[in-house]
């Protein structure tokens, strides 16, 4: 393929497409799809009949966009980070402050290596009473197909007042590896841009990470984010978690319900249905002996007139050899929320996707600081 | 009753010559007897038929496959009314579709189609496909492909059945009246994208008839020749937004081959004072291309005097 070619790739024909079709990014049931969309009758829903006949036509924009850019992100799926950082005094403007030091420092944002490129720099821009700054990234890797060869991600870093605390709320959003980093490059630069202006106590934001918790305390703020926040999000059912046995605490007690791990058990997944009484995370003695690595959370929801379910999966990411586990950011995955009530428009989907975000992040919070012994009351 | 039938059917296969005609099938073949050849086949009256045929048969040699002819069998339905509700619009297309694959069925053996056949003297593979073009009165421009998607078409089916609705017929009717207008007294052509494999390039990317694949993909090149330029036309069922555009203007520069310099796109909503903006942020993703490029609606409408 010609350079030209390789560069606009924004829409495929012919016989990449044809390619792309027949990959296993797409699935029999869409191919079909599309082509009864257009109009079109196979003679079976197999591939071997569709595939030829879409590839002979040339897919609008939009429907290339359904067929690909959803299949993408069905790999890529947002996640979810947050930081605080504590203001030195009510008063401060700390928007100004962020604003005069940042700037100078995000042009020197660069690339940590050659696989990717970042094609959109991050700018600050104020939105009502928050700071936001997006960019985005194209990854190259021609080592893999054709869908592979040029991902488009895009990054977020938010910084908004929390109530009428003095704390700052940085929250990090990201969907693949490299996004993950920028991100956190930027939250370093944010810090200190804001304590340079002398607006905050530290130049470092406050983490949730691994190490921020005991086992007992990690066990607890899990499970106190099932009980929803009563407004857009009610008690949820933990379906799914994934534990650790601290290799430091080996003792288990005596009780037969956790003994038999001794010795044996050194990490375990349980996937169920309503996974909040069970006898690990029921029995507050058996805390320390177990770290909580990742839990799902399946939350019904009510945004105005809107009322379904979404999953959410809380976890610490698993850290590569030369990060230590204590280090591991604690992230929050929201699934696509399905919808009991009449299916609503894209709008209107999105908009409570965004309100579930902002409450689970709200949760998240609120109970990071119930058990954070720093973050003592600000009265 | 047996009355308006007849007048609909009438408008039904003048409408369906006509705009046929417009996209380049010149020679469409009507009034083809076929013998039925498969006892399976049954008439409404439910006894077996004796014959039976498609309305009007089209031939071509694919752009897509050097190897391929393609015979397009055409059935035209044509009602006076609205569509009526999915259910019974779902029930008439199963019968409509079924009907026409059964003349299928036993078109690919009659000895009628043959000739016709011979006289095109066709490439080495046939592929026989069907079309229904069917029209309703009150509908404008509505579609009803998404009421039909979720059908379940039961039976052993060989050949692929496009769908060309009220829809993709005014597409087609107002794409080919707009291409009409502009740049009179050029030399009009569709332009044939490689959309097949094994292509001999010698094989000419143009002609004046619309493949029935594009026909029904709602995306249609035509390239016009004057005074010894080429300018490229991307009409598209597609309504403006940021990423469409940048996307319409990838397919066009990629279809454009570096050969056209002048290219112009189509919607049917465009409008500058509404779009504009947008269409020049997308023309600078591709800056580096120093084609000239001019997005304009199909559709005429008053601010269609601002274009150009």
């Amino acid at each position: 393929m010609s350079y030209a070619k390789r560069l606009e790739s924004l829409i495929v024909f012919g016989p990449e497409l044809r390619v792309l079709l027949s990959s296993h990014h797409i699935s029999a049931g869409e191919v079909h799809s599309i082509l009864r969309s257009k109009g079109i009758y196979a003679p079976s829903r197999e591939k071997r009949d569709t595939v030829p006949l879409l590839s002979t036509t040339l897919l609008t924009p939009d429907e290339f966009t359904k067929l690909v850019e959803l299949s993408v992100s069905r790999e890529s799926v947002p996640k979810h980070r947050v930081a605080t950082m504590a203001l030195v005094a009510d008063d401060s403007d700390w928007r100004a402050g962020l604003l005069q030091n940042l700037p100078a420092r995000l042009s020197e944002l660069s690339e940590s290596d050659q696989s990717y490129k970042i094609s959109q720099r991050p700018a600050a821009t104020v939105v009502g009473d928050r700071v936001h700054i997006t960019y985005t990234i194209d990854r190259k890797d021609f080592s893999k197909d054709w869908l592979q060869r040029e991902l488009t991600f895009d990054g977020t870093v938010e910084i908004s007042a929390k109530g009428k605390e003095l704390v700052l709320e940085v929250t990090s959003v990201h969907s693949s590896k490299e996004t993950e980093l920028v991100n956190q490059k930027i939250v370093r630069m944010i810090s200190a841009a804001l304590h340079l202006a002398g607006v905050t106590t530290s130049s470092d934001a406050n983490h949730i990470s691994f190490g921020s918790f005991s086992n007992s305390d990690r066990v607890k703020f899990f499970k106190r984010l099932s009980a929803g926040n009563d407004k857009v999000l009610r008690t949820g059912n933990i379906d799914n978690v994934e534990i650790v046995l601290d290799p430091e605490k080996p003792d288990l007690p005596d009780d037969a319900e956790i003994s038999w791990m001794k010795d044996i058990v050194k990490s375990m997944r349980i996937d169920g249905e309503k996974l909040n009484d069970i006898f690990l995370l029921r029995e507050e003695s058996f805390y320390e002996y177990f770290s909580i690595q990742s839990m799902d959370i399946l939350y019904p929801f009510a945004v105005d007139a809107n009322v379904g379910t979404c999953k959410v999966r809380y976890f610490f990411p698993k850290t590569t050899k030369s990060q230590s586990r204590d280090e591991s950011e604690f992230t929050i995955e929201h699934s696509s929320p399905k919808f009991t009530t009449p299916a609503a428009n894209e709008d209107a989907r999105r908009n409570v996707l965004k309100e579930i975000q902002l409450a689970t992040r709200s949760i998240v919070d609120i109970e990071f600081l119930r058990l954070s012994p720093e973050t003592a009351s600000d009265d | 009753m047996g009355e308006t039938s007849k007048t609909s059917g009438e408008i039904g296969e003048a409408l369906a010559e006509r705009i046929t005609r417009k996209i380049g099938w010149e020679n469409t073949i009507g009034n083809i007897s076929v013998d039925c050849v498969k006892k399976s086949h049954k008439s409404i009256t439910g006894k077996s038929r004796t014959t039976h045929g498609a309305d009007r048969v089209f031939i071509y040699d694919s752009p897509f496959h050097e190897d391929q002819t393609t015979v397009v069998h055409i059935s035209v339905k044509n009602s006076l009314n609205s569509a009526p509700a999915v259910g019974t619009l779902r029930t008439q297309f199963k019968k409509h579709f079924l009907e026409l694959h059964e003349a299928i069925e036993c078109s690919i053996f009659s000895v009628n189609i043959k000739n016709q056949l011979d006289a095109h003297s066709p490439r080495s593979r046939i592929s026989h496909v069907g079309l229904l073009i069917w029209h309703f009165k009150d509908i404008g421009n509505r579609s009803i492909r998404e009421d039909l998607k979720a059908i379940e078409l039961t039976g052993s089916l060989n050949h692929p059945v496009y769908l060309l609705e009220n829809s993709r017929l005014e597409f087609l009717f107002a794409v080919m009246t707009d291409s009409d207008k502009r740049m009179i007294g050029s030399e009009s052509r569709f332009h044939y994208p490689e959309l097949g494999e094994n292509l001999n390039p010698g094989d000419p990317r143009r002609g004046n008839i619309l493949p029935l694949e594009l026909a029904a993909s709602g995306i249609i090149p035509i390239v016009k020749f004057m005074n010894q330029k080429s300018t490229l036309f991307i009409y598209a069922d597609q309504k403006f937004s940021g990423d469409a555009y940048k996307k319409l203007l990838n397919y066009a520069l990629l279809i454009g081959h570096d050969l056209v310099l002048d290219i112009w796109i189509g919607m049917p909503d465009y409008d500058v004072s509404i779009h504009g903006e947008s269409a020049n942020i997308a023309r600078l993703s591709f800056k580096d291309r120093t084609e000239t490029i001019t997005p304009f609606s199909y559709l005429p409408t008053l601010t269609s005097l601002l274009e150009g």
